[in-house]
Protein backbone atom coordinates (compact mmCIF):
# COMPACT_ATOMS: atom_id res chain seq x y z
CA UNK A 1 0.00 0.00 0.00
CA UNK A 2 1.28 3.47 -0.61
CA UNK A 3 1.23 4.98 2.08
CA UNK A 4 2.34 8.53 3.21
CA UNK A 5 5.06 7.06 5.23
CA UNK A 6 5.96 4.92 2.24
CA UNK A 7 6.01 7.31 -0.13
CA UNK A 8 7.31 10.64 0.66
CA UNK A 9 10.34 8.22 3.56
CA UNK A 10 11.18 6.89 -0.29
CA UNK A 11 11.72 10.45 -1.07
CA UNK A 12 13.55 11.29 2.47
CA UNK A 13 15.73 8.75 2.52
CA UNK A 14 19.15 9.67 1.71
CA UNK A 15 19.28 13.01 3.06
CA UNK A 16 17.37 12.32 6.29
CA UNK A 17 18.14 9.53 8.77
CA UNK A 18 15.62 6.78 9.21
CA UNK A 19 15.57 7.89 13.06
CA UNK A 20 14.79 11.60 11.96
CA UNK A 21 12.01 10.59 9.49
CA UNK A 22 10.56 8.47 12.40
CA UNK A 23 9.52 11.95 14.26
CA UNK A 24 8.89 13.68 11.43
CA UNK A 25 6.33 10.92 10.87
CA UNK A 26 5.20 10.65 14.25
CA UNK A 27 4.07 14.64 14.36
CA UNK A 28 1.97 13.90 11.20
CA UNK A 29 -0.17 11.47 13.67
CA UNK A 30 -2.94 8.66 12.22
CA UNK A 31 -2.15 10.64 8.39
CA UNK A 32 1.30 8.86 8.19
CA UNK A 33 0.34 5.68 7.63
CA UNK A 34 -2.66 6.71 5.31
CA UNK A 35 -2.72 5.64 1.65
CA UNK A 36 -1.60 9.00 -0.16
CA UNK A 37 -4.97 7.73 -2.56
CA UNK A 38 -7.20 8.26 0.36
CA UNK A 39 -6.00 11.67 1.17
CA UNK A 40 -8.59 14.60 1.02
CA UNK A 41 -7.11 17.94 -0.42
CA UNK A 42 -7.28 19.53 3.05
CA UNK A 43 -5.37 16.16 4.38
CA UNK A 44 -2.63 16.77 1.59
CA UNK A 45 -2.08 20.83 2.64
CA UNK A 46 -1.74 19.37 6.03
CA UNK A 47 0.82 16.99 5.44
CA UNK A 48 2.76 19.37 3.38
CA UNK A 49 2.57 22.14 5.41
CA UNK A 50 3.72 19.88 8.04
CA UNK A 51 6.82 18.54 6.07
CA UNK A 52 7.85 22.25 4.66
CA UNK A 53 8.56 23.07 8.72
CA UNK A 54 10.44 19.71 9.42
CA UNK A 55 12.08 18.84 6.38
CA UNK A 56 13.52 22.54 5.96
CA UNK A 57 15.38 22.03 9.79
CA UNK A 58 17.34 18.44 8.84
CA UNK A 59 17.84 18.81 5.23
CA UNK A 60 19.06 22.73 4.48
CA UNK A 61 20.90 22.52 1.20
CA UNK A 62 17.95 20.63 -0.89
CA UNK A 63 14.80 21.14 1.38
CA UNK A 64 13.22 22.83 -1.56
CA UNK A 65 13.94 19.79 -3.86
CA UNK A 66 12.49 17.47 -1.42
CA UNK A 67 9.37 19.52 -0.47
CA UNK A 68 8.49 19.67 -4.16
CA UNK A 69 8.87 16.07 -5.38
CA UNK A 70 6.73 15.70 -1.77
CA UNK A 71 4.32 17.90 -3.00
CA UNK A 72 4.42 15.66 -6.40
CA UNK A 73 3.81 12.36 -4.87
CA UNK A 74 1.14 13.93 -3.02
CA UNK A 75 -0.40 15.17 -6.01
CA UNK A 76 -0.84 18.94 -4.33
CA UNK A 77 -0.24 21.36 -7.23
CA UNK A 78 1.17 25.01 -7.42
CA UNK A 79 3.72 24.01 -4.94
CA UNK A 80 7.12 25.36 -6.09
CA UNK A 81 5.11 28.21 -6.92
CA UNK A 82 7.00 30.68 -4.77
CA UNK A 83 10.39 29.43 -5.83
CA UNK A 84 9.21 29.57 -9.58
CA UNK A 85 7.72 33.25 -8.83
CA UNK A 86 11.27 34.24 -7.49
CA UNK A 87 13.46 33.11 -10.18
CA UNK A 88 11.00 34.93 -12.99
CA UNK A 89 11.26 38.03 -11.12
CA UNK A 90 15.01 37.93 -10.77
CA UNK A 91 15.07 37.54 -14.71
CA UNK A 92 13.52 40.73 -15.08
CA UNK A 93 15.65 42.72 -12.74
CA UNK A 94 18.11 44.78 -15.25
CA UNK A 95 20.63 46.27 -13.92
CA UNK A 96 20.01 49.44 -14.03
CA UNK A 97 16.46 49.15 -12.72
CA UNK A 98 15.76 49.38 -8.89
CA UNK A 99 13.05 47.42 -8.89
CA UNK A 100 11.19 44.84 -10.46
CA UNK A 101 9.60 44.31 -13.42
CA UNK A 102 5.95 44.16 -13.83
CA UNK A 103 5.35 43.51 -17.12
CA UNK A 104 7.42 44.63 -20.79
CA UNK A 105 6.76 45.23 -24.15
CA UNK A 106 9.39 44.50 -27.30
CA UNK A 107 8.94 46.38 -30.15
CA UNK A 108 10.84 46.20 -33.61
CA UNK A 109 12.63 48.96 -34.97
CA UNK A 110 12.68 48.23 -38.72
CA UNK A 111 12.08 50.86 -40.59
CA UNK A 112 11.50 54.73 -40.31
CA UNK A 113 7.38 54.19 -39.53
CA UNK A 114 8.44 52.19 -36.72
CA UNK A 115 9.85 55.15 -35.12
CA UNK A 116 6.58 56.72 -34.78
CA UNK A 117 4.87 53.64 -34.03
CA UNK A 118 7.51 52.88 -30.76
CA UNK A 119 6.96 56.79 -29.84
CA UNK A 120 2.99 56.29 -29.62
CA UNK A 121 3.08 52.73 -27.85
CA UNK A 122 5.55 54.29 -24.91
CA UNK A 123 3.54 57.48 -24.91
CA UNK A 124 0.46 55.40 -24.13
CA UNK A 125 2.62 52.95 -21.85
CA UNK A 126 3.82 55.77 -19.60
CA UNK A 127 0.22 57.50 -20.02
CA UNK A 128 -0.83 54.34 -18.64
CA UNK A 129 1.27 53.37 -15.58
CA UNK A 130 0.31 56.82 -14.53
CA UNK A 131 3.59 58.62 -15.13
CA UNK A 132 2.77 62.52 -15.38
CA UNK A 133 1.61 64.97 -18.89
CA UNK A 134 5.31 66.35 -19.45
CA UNK A 135 6.74 62.76 -18.35
CA UNK A 136 5.10 61.01 -20.30
CA UNK A 137 5.89 63.38 -23.85
CA UNK A 138 9.74 63.00 -22.50
CA UNK A 139 9.41 59.19 -22.75
CA UNK A 140 7.63 59.33 -26.32
CA UNK A 141 10.53 61.60 -27.21
CA UNK A 142 13.19 59.65 -25.65
CA UNK A 143 12.21 56.52 -27.17
CA UNK A 144 12.29 58.69 -30.79
CA UNK A 145 15.42 59.45 -30.36
CA UNK A 146 16.92 56.00 -29.69
CA UNK A 147 14.62 53.80 -32.16
CA UNK A 148 15.94 56.75 -34.93
CA UNK A 149 19.41 56.07 -33.57
CA UNK A 150 18.66 52.60 -34.60
CA UNK A 151 17.23 52.78 -37.95
CA UNK A 152 20.05 55.16 -39.10
CA UNK A 153 23.09 53.29 -37.61
CA UNK A 154 22.18 49.64 -37.20
CA UNK A 155 19.39 49.32 -39.43
CA UNK A 156 17.38 47.23 -37.21
CA UNK A 157 16.92 46.54 -33.71
CA UNK A 158 14.27 46.75 -31.16
CA UNK A 159 13.23 49.01 -28.44
CA UNK A 160 11.71 47.62 -25.45
CA UNK A 161 9.08 49.11 -22.63
CA UNK A 162 9.49 47.67 -18.81
CA UNK A 163 6.96 48.69 -16.53
CA UNK A 164 9.11 48.66 -13.19
CA UNK A 165 8.18 49.34 -9.41
CA UNK A 166 10.38 50.73 -6.96
CA UNK A 167 10.48 49.91 -3.70
CA UNK A 168 7.73 52.29 -2.65
CA UNK A 169 5.66 50.82 -5.34
CA UNK A 170 5.77 53.52 -7.80
CA UNK A 171 5.66 52.47 -10.95
CA UNK A 172 8.42 53.68 -13.45
CA UNK A 173 9.63 52.93 -17.08
CA UNK A 174 12.11 51.21 -18.24
CA UNK A 175 13.36 51.81 -21.87
CA UNK A 176 16.26 49.26 -23.79
CA UNK A 177 16.87 49.77 -27.03
CA UNK A 178 19.30 47.14 -28.36
CA UNK A 179 20.84 46.68 -31.85
CA UNK A 180 23.61 44.34 -33.28
CA UNK A 181 24.50 47.13 -35.60
CA UNK A 182 28.48 48.78 -36.16
CA UNK A 183 28.62 49.65 -32.47
CA UNK A 184 30.36 53.17 -31.22
CA UNK A 185 34.00 53.29 -30.97
CA UNK A 186 35.09 54.85 -28.02
CA UNK A 187 36.86 57.87 -29.68
CA UNK A 188 33.34 58.74 -31.83
CA UNK A 189 31.96 57.86 -28.24
CA UNK A 190 34.06 60.61 -26.73
CA UNK A 191 33.16 63.12 -29.54
CA UNK A 192 29.44 61.79 -28.76
CA UNK A 193 29.57 63.01 -25.02
CA UNK A 194 31.85 66.22 -25.34
CA UNK A 195 28.90 67.54 -27.86
CA UNK A 196 31.28 67.91 -31.04
CA UNK A 197 30.26 64.48 -33.02
CA UNK A 198 28.19 65.19 -35.98
CA UNK A 199 27.13 62.70 -38.57
CA UNK A 200 26.93 63.27 -42.48
CA UNK A 201 22.86 62.99 -41.09
CA UNK A 202 23.73 65.87 -38.73
CA UNK A 203 22.28 63.26 -35.87
CA UNK A 204 24.35 62.66 -32.89
CA UNK A 205 22.75 64.85 -30.63
CA UNK A 206 20.06 62.35 -29.90
CA UNK A 207 21.56 60.28 -27.61
CA UNK A 208 23.31 63.52 -25.34
CA UNK A 209 19.76 64.80 -25.27
CA UNK A 210 18.20 61.09 -24.37
CA UNK A 211 20.89 61.24 -21.28
CA UNK A 212 19.78 64.90 -20.08
CA UNK A 213 16.25 63.52 -20.50
CA UNK A 214 16.13 60.41 -18.31
CA UNK A 215 16.79 59.58 -14.39
CA UNK A 216 19.16 56.76 -15.38
CA UNK A 217 21.33 56.26 -18.18
CA UNK A 218 23.69 53.23 -18.93
CA UNK A 219 25.23 52.43 -23.24
CA UNK A 220 27.00 49.33 -23.44
CA UNK A 221 28.61 49.02 -26.96
CA UNK A 222 31.06 47.56 -28.39
CA UNK A 223 32.43 47.96 -31.99
CA UNK A 224 31.19 45.06 -34.40
CA UNK A 225 28.73 44.13 -31.71
CA UNK A 226 26.38 46.56 -31.45
CA UNK A 227 24.57 48.77 -28.63
CA UNK A 228 22.29 48.36 -26.19
CA UNK A 229 20.99 51.57 -24.37
CA UNK A 230 19.17 51.23 -21.06
CA UNK A 231 17.43 54.14 -19.31
CA UNK A 232 15.20 54.60 -16.64
CA UNK A 233 12.17 57.08 -16.07
CA UNK A 234 11.14 56.68 -12.72
CA UNK A 235 7.77 57.18 -11.34
CA UNK A 236 6.50 60.16 -9.32
CA UNK A 237 5.18 60.15 -5.90
CA UNK B 1 2.78 57.07 -46.68
CA UNK B 2 3.52 59.02 -50.28
CA UNK B 3 0.33 60.34 -50.92
CA UNK B 4 0.40 61.88 -47.29
CA UNK B 5 0.93 65.54 -47.86
CA UNK B 6 0.63 68.36 -45.39
CA UNK B 7 -1.09 71.46 -47.28
CA UNK B 8 0.05 74.53 -47.48
CA UNK B 9 -2.19 77.39 -47.57
CA UNK B 10 -1.46 81.12 -48.72
CA UNK B 11 -3.01 84.47 -46.90
CA UNK B 12 -1.66 87.26 -48.56
CA UNK B 13 1.66 87.10 -48.92
CA UNK B 14 2.18 85.13 -45.74
CA UNK B 15 2.32 80.82 -45.84
CA UNK B 16 0.66 78.96 -43.85
CA UNK B 17 1.51 75.22 -42.75
CA UNK B 18 -0.89 73.51 -40.02
CA UNK B 19 0.71 70.05 -39.14
CA UNK B 20 -2.47 68.17 -38.11
CA UNK B 21 -0.39 65.14 -38.47
CA UNK B 22 2.25 62.36 -36.34
CA UNK B 23 4.91 64.44 -37.71
CA UNK B 24 7.22 61.56 -39.40
CA UNK B 25 10.41 62.47 -40.86
CA UNK B 26 9.62 61.60 -44.61
CA UNK B 27 6.81 63.78 -44.51
CA UNK B 28 8.96 66.46 -42.66
CA UNK B 29 11.48 66.38 -45.61
CA UNK B 30 9.02 66.44 -47.78
CA UNK B 31 7.08 69.80 -46.27
CA UNK B 32 10.65 71.16 -46.37
CA UNK B 33 10.81 71.07 -50.05
CA UNK B 34 7.70 72.09 -51.02
CA UNK B 35 7.92 75.14 -48.55
CA UNK B 36 10.73 76.19 -50.01
CA UNK B 37 9.27 75.80 -53.76
CA UNK B 38 6.00 77.61 -52.87
CA UNK B 39 8.21 80.74 -51.14
CA UNK B 40 10.03 81.20 -54.11
CA UNK B 41 7.11 80.87 -56.17
CA UNK B 42 4.92 82.73 -54.12
CA UNK B 43 7.06 85.53 -53.08
CA UNK B 44 5.48 84.83 -49.67
CA UNK B 45 7.16 87.54 -46.76
CA UNK B 46 6.15 84.89 -44.11
CA UNK B 47 5.73 81.46 -42.94
CA UNK B 48 3.60 80.35 -40.06
CA UNK B 49 3.94 76.57 -39.02
CA UNK B 50 1.50 76.07 -36.80
CA UNK B 51 2.42 72.89 -34.65
CA UNK B 52 0.26 72.81 -32.05
CA UNK B 53 -1.22 69.70 -33.08
CA UNK B 54 1.94 67.99 -32.86
CA UNK B 55 2.94 66.62 -29.47
CA UNK B 56 6.42 64.97 -29.93
CA UNK B 57 9.13 66.72 -31.22
CA UNK B 58 12.58 65.37 -31.35
CA UNK B 59 15.59 66.53 -32.09
CA UNK B 60 15.45 65.63 -35.28
CA UNK B 61 12.20 66.84 -36.44
CA UNK B 62 13.95 70.10 -34.68
CA UNK B 63 16.55 70.12 -36.87
CA UNK B 64 14.58 70.17 -39.69
CA UNK B 65 12.66 72.77 -37.97
CA UNK B 66 15.33 75.15 -37.85
CA UNK B 67 16.73 73.95 -41.08
CA UNK B 68 13.14 75.14 -42.46
CA UNK B 69 13.60 78.46 -40.28
CA UNK B 70 16.91 79.08 -42.09
CA UNK B 71 16.30 78.01 -45.63
CA UNK B 72 13.04 80.98 -45.35
CA UNK B 73 15.50 83.51 -43.91
CA UNK B 74 17.77 82.92 -46.26
CA UNK B 75 15.17 83.69 -49.29
CA UNK B 76 14.37 86.77 -47.32
CA UNK B 77 11.38 86.20 -45.31
CA UNK B 78 10.62 85.43 -41.58
CA UNK B 79 9.21 82.19 -40.62
CA UNK B 80 6.87 81.06 -37.03
CA UNK B 81 6.40 78.19 -34.89
CA UNK B 82 3.01 78.78 -33.54
CA UNK B 83 1.38 76.64 -30.47
CA UNK B 84 4.30 74.85 -29.45
CA UNK B 85 2.79 72.39 -26.91
CA UNK B 86 4.26 73.37 -23.03
CA UNK B 87 5.20 69.40 -22.29
CA UNK B 88 7.24 69.97 -25.97
CA UNK B 89 8.67 73.29 -24.68
CA UNK B 90 9.67 71.51 -21.64
CA UNK B 91 11.37 68.69 -23.28
CA UNK B 92 13.24 70.40 -25.47
CA UNK B 93 14.81 72.67 -23.03
CA UNK B 94 15.49 69.30 -20.90
CA UNK B 95 17.10 67.89 -24.14
CA UNK B 96 19.27 71.03 -24.17
CA UNK B 97 17.93 71.33 -28.17
CA UNK B 98 18.22 74.20 -29.60
CA UNK B 99 15.42 75.39 -31.81
CA UNK B 100 16.92 78.71 -32.60
CA UNK B 101 16.47 79.81 -36.38
CA UNK B 102 12.47 80.55 -36.10
CA UNK B 103 10.70 82.80 -34.68
CA UNK B 104 7.77 81.79 -31.82
CA UNK B 105 4.28 82.64 -30.97
CA UNK B 106 1.82 81.76 -28.46
CA UNK B 107 -1.25 81.51 -31.53
CA UNK B 108 -1.62 82.24 -35.35
CA UNK B 109 -3.20 85.40 -34.55
CA UNK B 110 -0.18 86.73 -32.33
CA UNK B 111 2.24 85.61 -35.24
CA UNK B 112 0.13 87.25 -38.02
CA UNK B 113 0.34 90.17 -36.11
CA UNK B 114 4.19 90.35 -35.27
CA UNK B 115 4.39 89.62 -39.36
CA UNK B 116 2.05 92.40 -39.82
CA UNK B 117 3.91 94.94 -38.41
CA UNK B 118 7.86 93.95 -40.06
CA UNK B 119 5.86 94.56 -43.09
CA UNK B 120 4.18 97.90 -42.40
CA UNK C 1 33.88 -2.52 29.64
CA UNK C 2 36.12 -0.52 32.95
CA UNK C 3 34.50 1.14 35.61
CA UNK C 4 35.23 4.62 34.68
CA UNK C 5 34.13 4.86 31.39
CA UNK C 6 30.64 3.04 32.37
CA UNK C 7 27.90 2.35 29.16
CA UNK C 8 24.73 3.37 29.36
CA UNK C 9 22.29 1.65 27.77
CA UNK C 10 18.97 3.44 26.56
CA UNK C 11 15.88 2.26 25.00
CA UNK C 12 15.17 3.04 21.29
CA UNK C 13 11.83 4.47 22.63
CA UNK C 14 13.43 7.09 24.76
CA UNK C 15 15.70 7.88 22.17
CA UNK C 16 13.07 8.33 20.13
CA UNK C 17 11.18 10.58 22.41
CA UNK C 18 14.37 12.70 23.09
CA UNK C 19 14.44 13.04 18.56
CA UNK C 20 10.66 14.01 18.76
CA UNK C 21 11.17 16.65 21.38
CA UNK C 22 13.98 17.69 19.91
CA UNK C 23 12.02 18.06 16.69
CA UNK C 24 9.25 19.56 18.81
CA UNK C 25 12.01 22.26 19.68
CA UNK C 26 13.32 23.00 16.10
CA UNK C 27 9.63 24.00 15.13
CA UNK C 28 9.89 26.90 18.10
CA UNK C 29 7.17 24.33 20.13
CA UNK C 30 9.27 24.08 23.36
CA UNK C 31 6.24 23.73 25.96
CA UNK C 32 5.35 20.33 24.41
CA UNK C 33 9.82 19.70 23.77
CA UNK C 34 9.81 20.07 27.42
CA UNK C 35 7.17 18.21 28.50
CA UNK C 36 8.19 14.90 26.28
CA UNK C 37 11.71 15.42 28.29
CA UNK C 38 10.13 15.50 31.03
CA UNK C 39 8.06 12.35 31.03
CA UNK C 40 10.54 9.41 31.70
CA UNK C 41 10.63 8.60 34.88
CA UNK C 42 14.15 6.63 34.86
CA UNK C 43 17.01 7.63 37.20
CA UNK C 44 20.25 6.28 34.88
CA UNK C 45 22.81 8.92 33.04
CA UNK C 46 20.22 9.33 29.96
CA UNK C 47 18.27 11.15 32.35
CA UNK C 48 20.68 13.37 33.49
CA UNK C 49 20.65 14.47 29.53
CA UNK C 50 17.64 14.83 29.30
CA UNK C 51 17.49 17.16 32.24
CA UNK C 52 20.23 18.68 30.82
CA UNK C 53 18.71 19.20 27.55
CA UNK C 54 15.30 20.05 28.56
CA UNK C 55 17.08 23.13 30.91
CA UNK C 56 18.83 24.13 27.62
CA UNK C 57 15.55 24.12 25.61
CA UNK C 58 13.72 26.48 28.55
CA UNK C 59 16.83 28.82 28.42
CA UNK C 60 16.19 28.85 24.59
CA UNK C 61 12.59 29.54 24.82
CA UNK C 62 13.19 32.58 27.42
CA UNK C 63 15.89 33.69 24.90
CA UNK C 64 14.04 33.72 22.12
CA UNK C 65 10.73 35.21 23.69
CA UNK C 66 13.00 37.76 24.85
CA UNK C 67 14.04 38.60 20.95
CA UNK C 68 10.89 38.31 19.73
CA UNK C 69 9.75 41.10 22.26
CA UNK C 70 12.54 43.30 20.93
CA UNK C 71 11.64 42.51 17.53
CA UNK C 72 7.85 43.59 18.18
CA UNK C 73 9.81 46.99 19.94
CA UNK C 74 11.25 47.57 16.94
CA UNK C 75 9.49 47.34 14.31
CA UNK C 76 6.57 49.00 15.97
CA UNK C 77 9.69 52.33 15.92
CA UNK C 78 10.09 51.80 12.27
CA UNK C 79 6.60 52.18 11.60
CA UNK C 80 6.18 55.09 13.96
CA UNK C 81 9.21 56.02 11.55
CA UNK C 82 7.57 55.65 8.81
CA UNK C 83 4.02 57.35 9.36
CA UNK C 84 6.63 60.58 10.19
CA UNK C 85 8.50 60.39 6.67
CA UNK C 86 4.97 60.08 5.28
CA UNK C 87 4.03 62.84 7.03
CA UNK C 88 7.38 64.81 5.91
CA UNK C 89 6.51 63.91 2.01
CA UNK C 90 3.27 64.61 2.27
CA UNK C 91 4.38 68.26 3.85
CA UNK C 92 6.96 69.00 1.21
CA UNK C 93 4.49 67.93 -1.34
CA UNK C 94 1.99 70.46 -0.14
CA UNK C 95 4.58 73.18 0.56
CA UNK C 96 5.74 72.85 -3.37
CA UNK C 97 2.21 72.71 -4.48
CA UNK C 98 1.44 76.04 -2.33
CA UNK C 99 4.76 77.77 -3.19
CA UNK C 100 3.75 77.82 -6.87
CA UNK C 101 1.16 80.67 -7.20
CA UNK C 102 0.57 82.20 -10.77
CA UNK C 103 -0.86 85.71 -10.71
CA UNK C 104 -2.33 87.17 -13.71
CA UNK C 105 -1.50 90.56 -12.62
CA UNK C 106 -2.31 92.43 -15.68
CA UNK C 107 -4.37 91.34 -19.27
CA UNK C 108 -2.06 88.78 -20.59
CA UNK C 109 0.87 89.13 -17.97
CA UNK C 110 1.61 86.03 -15.28
CA UNK C 111 3.66 86.77 -12.54
CA UNK C 112 5.78 83.62 -10.54
CA UNK C 113 6.94 85.11 -6.92
CA UNK C 114 9.54 82.85 -6.25
CA UNK C 115 10.11 82.12 -2.75
CA UNK C 116 12.83 79.82 -1.02
CA UNK C 117 15.35 77.00 -2.38
CA UNK C 118 14.73 75.91 -6.01
CA UNK C 119 16.03 72.59 -6.82
CA UNK C 120 15.74 71.11 -10.00
CA UNK C 121 12.33 69.17 -9.00
CA UNK C 122 10.17 72.43 -7.91
CA UNK C 123 11.80 74.34 -10.97
CA UNK C 124 10.24 71.85 -13.44
CA UNK C 125 7.31 71.66 -11.66
CA UNK C 126 6.95 75.82 -11.65
CA UNK C 127 8.11 75.77 -14.99
CA UNK C 128 5.45 72.92 -15.81
CA UNK C 129 2.77 75.38 -14.24
CA UNK C 130 4.26 78.61 -15.81
CA UNK C 131 3.82 77.16 -19.51
CA UNK C 132 0.28 75.42 -18.53
CA UNK C 133 -1.18 78.87 -17.78
CA UNK C 134 1.06 81.06 -20.32
CA UNK C 135 -0.89 78.55 -22.76
CA UNK C 136 -4.55 78.87 -20.97
CA UNK C 137 -4.51 82.66 -20.26
CA UNK C 138 -2.67 83.63 -23.98
CA UNK C 139 -0.42 85.45 -21.70
CA UNK C 140 2.10 87.65 -23.54
CA UNK C 141 4.57 88.02 -20.77
CA UNK C 142 5.60 85.81 -17.72
CA UNK C 143 7.42 87.73 -14.72
CA UNK C 144 9.75 85.64 -12.72
CA UNK C 145 10.40 87.83 -9.23
CA UNK C 146 13.26 86.38 -7.26
CA UNK C 147 12.98 89.08 -4.41
CA UNK C 148 12.55 86.07 -2.03
CA UNK C 149 15.61 83.91 -3.17
CA UNK C 150 18.77 85.24 -1.09
CA UNK C 151 20.96 82.67 -2.67
CA UNK C 152 21.64 82.25 -6.08
CA UNK C 153 24.36 79.48 -7.23
CA UNK C 154 25.29 78.27 -10.95
CA UNK C 155 22.61 75.60 -10.53
CA UNK C 156 19.50 77.80 -9.19
CA UNK C 157 20.95 80.34 -11.81
CA UNK C 158 20.71 77.48 -14.74
CA UNK C 159 16.96 76.73 -13.28
CA UNK C 160 16.13 80.21 -14.37
CA UNK C 161 17.76 80.38 -18.13
CA UNK C 162 16.04 77.42 -18.33
CA UNK C 163 12.66 78.52 -17.53
CA UNK C 164 13.22 81.25 -19.17
CA UNK C 165 14.23 79.57 -23.24
CA UNK C 166 11.21 77.43 -22.37
CA UNK C 167 8.31 80.29 -22.24
CA UNK C 168 10.38 81.93 -25.12
CA UNK C 169 9.52 78.53 -27.14
CA UNK C 170 6.11 78.72 -26.65
CA UNK C 171 6.40 82.64 -28.03
CA UNK C 172 5.93 84.27 -24.59
CA UNK C 173 8.65 86.67 -23.19
CA UNK C 174 10.32 86.11 -19.68
CA UNK C 175 11.55 88.90 -17.65
CA UNK C 176 13.38 87.71 -14.23
CA UNK C 177 12.97 90.24 -11.85
CA UNK C 178 13.70 91.19 -8.50
CA UNK C 179 17.62 90.47 -8.51
CA UNK C 180 19.22 91.84 -5.58
CA UNK C 181 22.52 93.49 -5.59
CA UNK C 182 23.84 90.19 -3.37
CA UNK C 183 22.62 87.77 -5.96
CA UNK C 184 23.88 90.12 -9.18
CA UNK C 185 27.66 90.28 -7.84
CA UNK C 186 27.34 86.75 -6.78
CA UNK C 187 25.93 85.94 -10.59
CA UNK C 188 28.73 87.97 -11.75
CA UNK C 189 31.24 86.36 -9.56
CA UNK C 190 30.66 82.78 -10.50
CA UNK C 191 30.51 83.82 -14.49
CA UNK C 192 26.88 83.39 -14.75
CA UNK C 193 25.71 84.11 -18.24
CA UNK C 194 22.25 85.61 -17.83
CA UNK C 195 22.95 86.65 -21.77
CA UNK C 196 19.07 86.34 -23.28
CA UNK C 197 17.33 86.34 -20.22
CA UNK C 198 15.20 89.69 -19.57
CA UNK C 199 15.84 91.21 -16.11
CA UNK C 200 14.33 93.72 -14.48
CA UNK C 201 14.87 95.58 -10.71
CA UNK C 202 11.59 94.95 -9.83
CA UNK C 203 8.29 93.59 -10.62
CA UNK C 204 7.17 97.20 -11.62
CA UNK C 205 10.11 97.88 -13.75
CA UNK C 206 9.24 94.21 -15.66
CA UNK C 207 5.42 95.22 -15.66
CA UNK C 208 6.36 99.04 -17.29
CA UNK C 209 8.42 97.49 -19.72
CA UNK C 210 5.48 95.09 -20.87
CA UNK C 211 3.27 98.20 -21.28
CA UNK C 212 5.83 99.72 -23.32
CA UNK C 213 6.19 96.68 -25.42
CA UNK C 214 2.88 96.48 -26.14
CA UNK C 215 2.46 100.10 -26.64
CA UNK C 216 5.32 99.97 -28.96
CA UNK C 217 3.71 97.11 -30.71
CA UNK C 218 0.10 99.05 -30.88
CA UNK C 219 2.78 101.88 -32.66
CA UNK C 220 4.10 99.20 -35.09
CA UNK C 221 7.49 99.48 -34.18
CA UNK C 222 9.77 96.51 -35.79
CA UNK C 223 10.82 94.38 -32.28
CA UNK C 224 11.54 91.45 -34.13
CA UNK C 225 15.33 91.17 -35.16
CA UNK C 226 14.52 89.22 -38.22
Amino acid sequence: MRTVESEIGAILTGTISAITQRSIFNRLGPLAARPVSQLSSADRQTVLSELESSVRLFARRNSAELIAASARALGVDGVGGPAAGATAGAAGTAATAGGTTASAKKLPIEQEKDIATARLEAWSEAVRIGLSKFTSVKVATAVSELARNIVFYAGRGTVELRVVRDDKGTSGLQIVATDQGPGIPPAKLEEIWAGTYKSQRGMGKGLVAVKKLVDEFQLDTAAGKGTTVTCLFRGER
Amino acid sequence: MKDQQIPIIQIRNCLLVSIQTELHDRLALDLQESLMDRVRVTDAKGVILDVSAVEIIDSYITRILNDIGKSVRFMGAVCYIVGIRPAVAMTLIEMGVELDSVNTALTLDLALEKLELLQS
Amino acid sequence: MSEDNPQVTVTSERLQRVIQALSFASVDEFDQCVAILQESDEQDEFRELETAFSIFVQELSEAKQQTERALVRVESANRELEAKLETIEMQQAAIRELSTPIIEVWTGVLCLPVVGVVDSQRSAEMTETLLEMIVAKQARTAIVDITGIDVMDTKTADHFIKMARAVRLLGAECVISGINPGIAQTLTHIGVDLAGVRTMRNLRDALQFHLRETEQLAAHVKRDHF
